[in-house]
């Protein structure tokens, strides 16, 4: 037996994963096509309203076919989790290989990158015997939220201070999101990565766009915030 | 009651980020009477003052930890994990 | 119509008219006005009928903080008047009177009720007889309370949005105080938030004439950079979380530093008949003559025992009243002010005060006497005909807001009132709640303020020494008269109030007093003295006074009630929340609501609880095959070189033993021996274990089993997987078909048995197949990864419905567990049920090396009968017996309950499970079970109704 069964179906004739937003990305009349084995909402059907809303209010994208996998450490293997990507550190979201790595706690590691790169990393990690990798992708709902008022929009469901002197660009923030365990990373000055549990989603993108609709924002395409951030463009050492 | 608590891996939060898990207390080493048992089963000393408590941040990295905590005052002196906690009165 | 000329610094726009509604009739007012400035510019004097005597109440502090002028506003009650503005069509109603505000007919409470509602009424009338008490509360709910609550519930909501906002300064109160200190914070630096109350800023300063300025300071303060919430209450203070409501908006505000400058509350004086629509603070009289260019009067008494009182008579008689001035003091002060007085040609009557008001529903005439130190006139005094009795009693901090952050108050004779001491860090005051009352000295103590919370914060700011010193070498505040419980002129006649909210006279505090509630908390509750919506903002001291007068305490000793949160009268409708409910809802969720499932909640999930048909489900199940959505399971992987020690310390029974791709059912104890939850655990390789839990009790188990590991120190890591895997199972005779078209794996009875575990791709997707059966058919619980479950779940229903297989809910779900004796933890458990209690004596394994949670308690449970057993039973009568219901003892008392029940359409009778005594726990047992009033007779069995061996599980 194997945990085989925590990863989506790959190869050329898997069904296409389904992203847990994808009831209420389809019942805003998202835009689909498949990429990387996901079904994923290119965009809503208003390409300048919602270029309008992140350029101008908020707009939240969903992201969920990001990879995801956790990485775990013995209690003496500590330094081993920490010295990866150059250097781990809790509350920080360090850029690596197209990959953003979140050190939880002292034994646990949350990395997060495109889904092309995950078989490779997942396979790199792997070899590191004193790493326990575990895929954690279906277990995450994933938003990216974005525009000059994506913290305001933040506000109005969550008590996480996001002020930027605690939240600088590559922070990473764990702690309760709209009454629910959350992740919150802030790739850029305006834009953020925000995980919550995959069942709630349904739920999380009601609360987004109630909170991000009386703001002016409305959901925009997995492309119209993916502008290179300050986080990538500042690379390693963000 | 909505102070804030700082959770060692990350950072300071609403109290309603956390669980409670009680006041510190030592589970028997070995088997106990059954007064023993009853004591540690049933009987808290439910300080009013300074009390050493468990804490788990539920809503973030699902970490245990330790803090001292005014049951007063809500003032909290400390919070760590367990590793790193002062010493004092151990839990189990 | 009583509108001034254009008044410097009014508040209302005379281009922009405005009209609405009060009482169904016509009124108008200008933009700027609030509905008691408007209605009282149009000649109304009368606003409201007092609590319980339904007394005519007329306006008292002009500002939003008494109870005086409290209206309906469209379906809200308990607006308040004086500080709501008018908008266009707004219709306003009165409350507490019928069938009028100006006739009553509930006044008679007044007139005639006094020996039959004495204080404390409600605690003696109505207690006998009780049989009569329905009678009683039918009466007393429909004369109490005041505003009425919309009866539709689309009326009743309130769109609230909430705004988590983080500060480093928040300025309580936008007074000079409070703008200097904001102001003074923000250039040095800090990212402050201020917030008023008032919808303009500048408090008491704004309407002493200090309007420019205000203007100034607001400039200031918004060039620096501060975010001004204004027409924003703080209510109150909850562990340095300050929520703040601004009409549609509920700020919860966290900052690093607080200045709190909250001002004063000016007081009201004690004599006969106080309460008579005329007599008014001397500051809500001057407020509607400056704000609202309102002339509150013709002929004016004022009536004060400070210097603020002298100051508003010279203000209404600059805006052409007639004022006669009477003062407490007996050198009026003794300042510059009282020459003014005289100057300005008014008469001052030194030592005097007012004893007495007179006349119909309305202030006609006051009767002002000189009187002695217990305020007892002394000689018959003067009466003067006036229109308004203006009273300024002193200043009381408004402190409440300090004190519910940590303050102590302590009484200062030299202001005969409270100030408030041994602040707590991160918490300044400023301005007059900070005991400063000129409004140089008010507006200096506000920078101050706010300099020592930028320092606080790490900033460096200069001058602060100069500014102390500048501060202390300000005149010190004038001389004020301590004002007597009750001035008096010995008549009999009329009623003196010190809480007009409630309606609490003198003689109430005086009576509760000799019953024996002498202290203030006791009174308090007794004659509900301050607990009316103005908070004890007027009546907390004279309430005080009385009672140090009575008791011969001094005022200190006698102390202060602290006012609970909120400090401002809120809709409950702002603190409810948004109305979106953090519900999980499975991955297959979708296809529920495409079936038409009967969707309800199952702990924090959205479920499908049967889609239809539930009895045609259950049949379909045990006929050919069903599949029911199971992805609420909670589902842990427990993982590490000590996994299998772990989880043998946290179950009853054994697990390291396990054999790889094998299951076995567990349940957890707590210490006391108590089931906790249940769930089954299988065990994927030598390190890794794969634990599924309740769907309610995942959280708990985890927030356990990691607080165990932790403790312990064991090498293992819990990783809780329940939202991104789906599980399903299938179950049925033709389960196994069904599976077998859609994998390549052997699922034969001989290759894959029962509790045996198999990873399998079904329909392309990676999954892994448990052998397990709830529902007590042939069946596999198949896990996967949610992104793929509509797939796997679609797969699956295809590939059966040619064999007639049905999805099914969880109702089918529990009527097929049922006739199987399958125990849901929660439903037919509680906080004391023990395994031996539940019939599973055998799950522990008291001879295992492990220490394991509970063992000790469970040693002691094992050597002694359970007092009750949980154990099947079938009703012969086939009634159906309420979840809930009593089983009776061999005596007949009651001793356990129907905790499930449920006609089994397969069996074609009632079946439940149910707690017994243990002498009754047999099988063939006679039980009864008492029902609201039904008795029903039931057998008890402890085999399962159906497949009592397990073959067709483990077929």
């Amino acid at each position: 037996m194997s945990l085989a069964f925590l990863t989506a179906a790959g190869g050329a004739s898997a069904p296409a994963a389904l992203s847990p937003f994808d009831a209420a990305t389809t019942a805003d009349g998202g835009v689909f096509e498949v990429r990387d084995g996901w079904r994923i909402a290119s965009g809503f059907g208003h390409p300048a309203a919602e270029e309008q809303a992140c350029e101008h209010a908020v707009g939240w994208a969903d992201v969920s076919h990001l990879g995801k996998l956790e990485i775990q450490v013995s209690a003496d293997a500590a330094d081993e989790l920490a010295g990866l990507a150059g250097g781990l550190a809790l509350g920080r979201a360090v850029r690596d290989r197209d990959a953003w790595w979140c050190l939880l706690t002292p034994v646990r590691a949350l990395l997060l990158c495109d889904p092309g790169v995950l078989a490779g990393l997942r396979q790199e990690l792997e070899a590191n015997a004193a790493l326990k990798v575990l895929d954690v992708t279906s277990q995450f709902a994933a938003l990216r939220i974005g525009g000059p008022l994506a913290r305001e929009t933040f506000a109005r469901f969550c008590a996480l201070d996001l002020r930027p002197e605690r939240m600088p660009v590559g922070a990473c923030m764990q702690g309760s999101v709209a009454r629910t365990p959350g992740v919150v990373v802030r790739m850029a000055t305006d834009q953020y990565v925000l995980l919550t549990g995959a069942a709630l989603a349904i739920y999380l993108w009601s609360v987004v766009s109630d909170a991000g609709g009386r703001l002016g924002g409305r959901p925009v395409g997995v492309d119209a915030l993916s502008a290179p951030s300050e986080l990538e463009e500042a690379g390693t050492h963000a | 009651m909505s102070f804030l608590l700082t959770c060692p891996n990350c950072g300071t939060r609403e109290v309603t980020d956390f669980g409670f898990g009680g006041e510190a207390s030592t589970r028997p080493a070995s088997r106990p009477s059954a007064r023993e048992l009853n004591t540690y089963i049933y009987f808290r000393r439910n300080a009013a003052g300074v009390q050493r408590e468990w804490w788990h941040h539920r809503s973030g990295c699902r970490a245990w930890f330790l803090a001292e905590r005014d049951t007063r005052t809500n003032h909290v002196i400390w919070t760590a994990l367990p590793a790193d906690a002062p010493a004092g009165q151990t839990p189990a | 119509m009583s509108r001034l000329a254009q008044q410097p610094g009014e508040r209302i726009d005379r281009s922009q008219p405005v009209s609405f509604t009060f009482d169904g009739k016509p009124a108008a007012g200008f933009a700027g006005d609030t509905i008691v400035s408007a209605l009282y510019a149009g000649g109304r004097r009368v606003f409201s009928r007092s609590f319980k005597y339904h007394r005519p109440r007329g306006e008292l502090c002009g500002c939003g903080q008494c109870a005086n002028s409290l209206f309906q506003i469209e379906g809200a009650p308990g607006i308040r008047g004086c500080s709501e503005p008018i908008r266009e069509g707004l219709r306003v109603v009165h409350q507490n009177a019928w069938p009028s505000l100006d006739f009553d007919v509930m006044r008679a409470t007044d007139r005639v009720g006094g020996p039959f509602t004495p204080v404390g009424f409600y605690y003696k009338t109505f207690i006998r007889p009780r049989r009569l008490w329905p009678v009683y509360e039918k009466v007393l709910r429909s004369a109490a309370g005041l505003g009425r609550l919309p009866r539709r519930q689309d009326e009743r909501e309130w769109e609230t949005e909430y705004r988590r906002r983080r500060c480093d300064v928040l300025v309580i109160g936008g007074g000079a105080a409070g703008l200097a200190a904001a102001t003074r914070a923000a250039e040095l630096g800090a990212d402050v938030v201020l917030c008023d109350e008032d919808a303009v800023l500048g408090g008491l300063l704004g309407i002493e004439g200090g309007h420019e300025r205000v203007r100034e300071l607001e400039g200031r303060a918004r060039d620096a950079g501060v975010e001004i919430l204004s027409g924003a209450p703080a209510l109150g203070f909850f562990d340095g979380l300050v929520p703040v409501w601004q009409g549609s908006t509920l700020h919860q505000v966290r900052a690093d530093q607080h200045v709190v400058a909250t001002g004063a509350i000016q007081q009201p004086l004690v004599f006969a008949d106080n309460d008579l629509p005329g007599v008014m603070l001397s500051g809500g009289a001057r407020r509607l003559a400056a704000a609202y260019a309102v002339k509150p009067g013709e002929r004016a008494v004022v009536a004060t025992v400070d210097d603020r009182g002298l100051d508003d008579a010279l203000a209404l008689s600059a805006v052409g009243l007639d004022v006669v001035v009477a003062d407490l003091r007996p050198d009026a002060g003794g300042g510059e002010l009282a020459g003014r007085i005289r100057a300005a040609g008014i008469t001052l009557l030194t030592g005097h005060t007012v004893v007495r008001a007179q006349g119909r529903d309305r202030v006609e005439r006051a009767v002002v006497a000189k009187v002695d130190a217990r305020g007892r006139a002394l000689g018959d005094g003067s009466t003067h005909d006036c229109d308004l009795i203006a009273v300024s009693g002193g200043s009381a901090g408004a402190l409440s807001l300090l004190l519910q952050a940590g303050g102590r108050a302590i009484y200062r004779p030299e202001i005969a009132g409270f100030a408030v001491t041994e602040l707590p860090a991160g918490l300044h005051a400023a301005g007059a709640a900070a005991g400063h009352d000129r409004a140089e000295a008010v507006e200096v103590s506000g920078a101050i303020a706010g300099a020592e919370a930028a320092a606080a914060l790490g900033r460096s700011p200069n001058g602060v020494a100069d500014a102390r010193e500048r501060l202390a070498q300000l005149p010190a505040a004038a001389p004020v008269a301590t004002p007597p419980a009750q001035a008096s002129d010995g008549g009999r006649r009329g009623k003196a109030f010190v809480d007009l909210d409630e309606d609490v006279t003198v003689k109430d505090i005086k009576r509760a007093t000799l019953e024996g509630y002498d202290s203030l908390e006791l009174s308090k509750r007794y004659t509900t003295v301050t607990m009316g919506p103005s908070q004890g903002r007027f009546s907390q001291l004279p309430a005080a006074r009385v009672l140090a007068a009575e008791t011969g305490l001094d005022l200190g000793t006698v102390g202060l009630t602290t006012a609970r949160p909120p400090w401002s009268t809120v809709p409950m409708g702002v603190l409810a929340g948004r109305p979106l409910e953090a519900a999980k809802r499975s991955a297959v969720h979708r296809r529920h609501e495409e079936l038409g499932a009967t969707v309800r909640w199952a702990g924090d999930w959205r479920r499908a609880y049967d889609y239809g048909d539930p009895v045609g489900e259950s049949v379909a199940v045990q006929a050919a095959a069903g599949i029911i959505d199971v992805s609420t399971l909670g589902k842990l992987l427990v993982r590490g070189p000590d996994a299998g020690e772990l989880l043998d310390r946290l179950y009853p029974n054994r697990m390291s033993n396990l054999a790889p791709d094998r299951i076995r059912y567990g349940v957890t104890t707590s210490e006391a021996g108590r089931i906790t939850d249940d769930g089954t655990v299988c065990r994927i390789d030598d390190e890794t274990f794969y634990v599924t839990t309740t769907s309610a009790g995942v959280a708990g188990v985890e927030q356990s089993f990691t607080w165990w590991l932790e403790t312990w120190g064991l090498n293992a890591h819990i990783t809780d997987l329940t939202q991104g895997v789906a599980a399903m199972n299938l179950a049925g005779p033709q389960a196994r078909g069904v599976l077998t078209g859609l994998t390549d794996l052997d699922c034969s009875a001989e290759a894959f048995k029962y509790l045996d575990a198999r990873h399998a791709e079904i329909a392309g997707v990676p999954c892994m197949l448990l052998r397990i059966g709830f529902v007590g058919e042939l069946g596999y619980e198949i896990h996967c990864p949610s992104v793929n479950a509509e797939h796997v779940w679609d797969a699956i229903v295809r590939a059966g419905s040619k064999v007639g297989l049905r999805p099914f809910g969880l109702e089918p779900q529990r009527v097929l567990r049922l006739q199987k004796l399958h125990v849901i933890v929660g439903q037919d458990t509680d906080s004391e049920m023990t395994p031996y209690g539940a019939g599973m004596d055998w799950i522990v394994k008291l001879d295992k090396q492990q220490d394991f949670i509970g063992r000790w308690a469970l040693e002691h449970t094992a050597a002694h009968e359970p007092s009750v057993r949980l154990v099947g039973f079938t009703t012969p009568g086939g009634e159906l017996p309420t979840e809930g219901a009593v089983v009776l003892g061999t005596d007949g008392a009651p001793e356990g309950q129907v905790t499930s029940a449920r006609r089994s359409p397969r069996l074609g009778q009632v079946i439940g499970l149910a707690t017994v005594p243990a002498a009754l726990a047999g099988d063939g047992a006679q039980i009864w079970i008492s029902d609201a009033g039904r008795r029903i007779a039931a057998t008890v069995t402890t085999k399962p109704f159906y497949d009592p061996e397990g073959e067709v599980l483990r077929s």
